[in-house]
């Protein structure tokens, strides 16, 4: 064979072997414990009365949002009513990322608790003087943000995780080609990612060409959108005025979607350094649908005092996600300017992964005093209630879906995410606190709420405070609420993880405002 | 949204003709108190005038039962008063808590019935009414309610994996979680109020994750310079793969494209 022949022979070899990678050693893992962490840690959502009051609803009862937070309190229900909740919400994040303050903004539509009441007496004889049945949707999250920082950084790039994952998988050139299309691979065929070698030209690893010591201006952006949506159907009883039971089905719906775009440009002029700028860039969504259950009871032991419980069962959904990326890098003297993208090496496909997520448990205690329960509303004057709400914010779990039930490697990777989740994350209290003063036809709300952190490590004590407030309007069959909660974030965004390298997170403050009207009929 | 907030607020002047029954009085305020559904007169008048028949007719058969038995004992004593002792309207059993009277209890029996929730049915929360899932809202039936609830614990049946090594990826996106060393100040800036405090990373000895570069100029001109770059070497011998990957947001792979090469170097 001469030497052409060859030639043409190991590259047609090459081709194939790589051909089998690319059907054979792609497997879908792009979950993290962030996703499991967006199914958990928001704060209280429903009808503006509710809003208005720090978002309790554990043991007060007689309205809509009860079917999304203590059934039970469906119970206290003998009338019907339609009630409709849209919402507006106001996002004004503060960004400190390395010393260097950012801020970033974003508004949008959402909506509360809205659906359907029907309630009646039971018949004469049996202890459970009425009953009530509801249908409602509730927008349990919001994920319309915009989260934005940059900043100089002389001490780590993005660029180290795809050195961190090449050399700790030990991947060789093929691999790093072809097998990681939607991060180093790209990284990898831009040549911000290229390969080191030693003496006599051994393979000894992988070289980031960003040149660190001198430093490189960081930029983050995501622009999130989308919700984390429930569907409820409740039911619930009451025993004589005085024991309320219910129970709700949920239909939990998640759609979220994230543009992102980061970008670490040369913090020098220095044109013999082989590096002036990368970006990535990602379009990533996850979307799916599942099950759940809410339960609780509410008690009264003695006129004005009610005392309510209600567990949250962990939601089962089925997820599929989907992503795209590209990254431009311009190395300067050392390739140029380069571009790839993942539809370059997916011929035009997006990469799909489908999978299993429970979200974690909820359970709820709360205490109430009721001024007055009476039939008179003009003697109706008040109320305070509290909810301390504990969540298991660790007990987020991922798992294969059925079609990839038997492959090994994707089972070793949720068993790793998991481990991973039970480390990071820890189960924490929610605190909160409201009250109504009633004034015939006119209501007056104040409210508070703490909600503690998610995080396992102290140092990332992160926290929302809420304070509302809202006033109501019931007379001829009608009412509407208003209502504003101003949520005070105290939060960290990694731009990227490092393993081995201490990692850098921008401080994340300001706040969400959240206007809800609610407006509802008596049927 | 508009739109649809357009379609709420006719909605809402529809329905606020649709609920006339409380055009007059007050609203109730379920929160506080519900008095239950507020009737027209007609409806309370029907009701009413049932009522009277429903207890005139009863009060009929009573009255008459009683009669005969003062009138003779003897002769009525064995009347089969089982429908008196036994008048529906004066079970205050709740729900359909029956015990004996209840058919469904005989499913309970059926093992595969109860398979999937029969964990939840039997640990604890029996109130010792039986075990029929049907006995919904008697005190014996919410205990059931709460079995039902069972998904918490069959769902959140953590098993406690152990650790597995991968066959294709290290898990190093994941790995990065756990790393609790942070940095958030540059080299000459004052320590940062974040940075942790007795952590050697945050200091700036790179030691082994760095490779040091002396960049030339291409046109040969000016000073030689040098800088730093980031870097990772493979711990130990043993080789590389070809078939290592998919942790980096890897999402399966559809096409085969991924099989060119990358583009040469510019120099």
């Amino acid at each position: 064979m001469c030497k052409h022949h060859q030639e043409i022979y190991y590259l047609c070899m090459k081709k194939i072997i790589f051909l089998l990678f690319s059907f054979t050693a792609l497997v879908v893992q792009a979950q993290t414990p962030d996703e499991a962490l967006r199914t958990a840690w928001f704060t209280q959502n429903g009808t503006a009365r509710v809003m208005a009051i720090g978002g309790v609803m554990g043991s007060l009862g007689g309205d809509i949002s009860a079917n999304h937070i203590n059934p039970a309190g469906l119970g206290l229900f003998k009338t019907n009513e339609l009630v409709l909740s849209p919402g507006f919400l106001m996002n004004n994040n503060k960004f400190n990322y390395r010393g260097k303050d950012t801020s970033a903004s974003k508004s949008n539509f959402g909506y509360g608790t809205s659906g359907i009441i029907l309630a009646g007496k039971n018949e004469r004889g049996s202890k459970w003087t009425s009953s009530a049945f509801a249908i409602s949707v509730n927008q349990l999250a919001n994920y319309n943000n915009n989260i934005q920082y940059g900043g100089f950084n002389n001490f780590s790039s993005f660029s180290e995780k795809y050195l961190e994952e090449l050399v700790k998988d030990r991947a060789d050139t093929n691999a790093a080609l072809s097998n990681y299309i939607f991060g180093s691979s790209l990284a990898f065929r831009t040549y911000l990612v290229d390969t080191t070698r030693g003496p006599g030209g051994a393979f000894t690893g992988y070289q980031s060409l960003v040149p660190i010591s001198s430093g490189v201006n960081q930029f983050y952006n995501a622009q999130t959108r989308g919700g984390y949506n429930e569907i409820a159907i409740g039911f619930a009883e009451n025993m004589n005025d005085q024991l309320y039971i219910g129970g709700s089905f949920n239909i939990p719906i998640i759609n979220y979607s994230r543009d992102l775009f980061y970008s670490e440009k040369d913090a020098t002029n220095n044109t013999n350094n082989d590096f002036r700028f990368f970006e990535y860039k990602e379009t990533y969504s996850s979307k799916g649908a599942g099950i759940g259950a809410k339960l609780g009871m509410i008690y009264k032991p003695q006129e004005f005092i009610r005392l309510g419980f209600a567990i949250h069962t962990p939601q089962l959904l089925t997820m599929t996600d989907r992503i795209r990326s590209s990254m431009t890098t311009n190395t300067e003297n050392y390739a140029g300017l380069l571009t790839e993208t993942s539809d370059n090496l997916n011929s035009g496909n997006e990469g799909i992964s489908r999978y299993n997520i429970i979200t974690p448990y909820r359970i709820i205690a709360s205490a109430s005093y009721v001024f007055r329960e009476v039939n008179d509303t003009r003697l109706q004057k008040g109320f305070i209630s509290a909810d301390v709400e504990f969540v298991n914010y660790r007990g987020a779990r991922f798992n294969a879906a059925s079609e990839n039930a038997e492959n090994i490697t994707l089972e070793n990777y949720y068993r790793q995410i998991n481990e991973t989740i039970k480390d990071t994350y820890k189960g924490n209290i929610n605190a909160k606190l409201g009250g109504e003063l009633k004034f015939n036809t006119w209501m007056f709300r104040l409210g508070g709420a703490y909600y503690g952190s998610p995080y396992a490590d102290n140092v990332l004590n992160a926290n929302r405070i809420i304070a509302t407030g809202g006033l109501g309007y019931r007379n001829k069959g009608f009412f509407i609420d208003l209502a504003y909660s101003h949520i005070m974030n105290k939060d960290f965004q990694f731009p990227y993880l490092l393993e081995d390298k201490a990692n850098t997170f921008a401080k994340q403050t300001g706040y969400r405002g959240n206007v809800m009207l609610t407006f509802g009929f008596k049927l | 949204m508009q739109k649809l907030l357009f379609l709420s607020l006719i909605t809402a002047s529809l329905l606020t003709g649709c609920s006339s029954a409380y055009q007059t009085g007050q609203t109730p305020d379920d929160l506080y108190y519900s008095p239950g559904k507020e009737q027209t007169a007609s409806a309370v008048r029907r009701q009413n005038e049932d009522e009277e028949r429903y207890q005139q007719n009863v009060s009929t058969i009573d009255d008459r039962y009683l009669r005969m038995k003062v009138a003779n004992r003897n002769q009525w004593s064995n009347l089969d008063d089982f429908s008196y002792w036994n008048d529906m309207r004066f079970n205050f059993s709740p729900g359909f808590n029956n015990f004996g009277f209840n058919n469904f209890q005989s499913w309970n029996m059926h093992p595969n019935f109860n398979s999937p929730w029969n964990i939840g049915w039997n640990t604890g929360w029996n109130f010792g009414m039986g075990i029929n899932p049907w006995n919904s809202w008697g005190f014996g039936g919410w205990g059931n309610q709460m079995g039902w609830n069972n998904p918490m614990y069959t769902l959140i049946a953590y098993s406690n994996p152990k650790a597995i090594t991968p066959t294709y990826t290290a898990g190093s996106n994941l790995a990065g979680y756990r790393n609790r060393n942070f940095n958030n100040f540059n080299s000459g800036n004052k320590i940062n109020e974040w940075a942790t405090p007795g952590n050697a990373n945050n200091n700036r000895s790179f030691g082994s994750l760095i490779r040091s570069v002396i960049s030339t100029p291409s046109n040969g001109n000016g000073s030689s310079s040098s800088y730093d770059r980031p870097a990772r070497s493979f711990q130990s011998s043993g080789g590389t793969s070809s078939s290592a990957g998919g942790s980096s947001g890897g999402f399966g792979s559809t096409g085969s494209s991924a099989g060119s090469g990358r583009a040469g170097r510019g120099n």
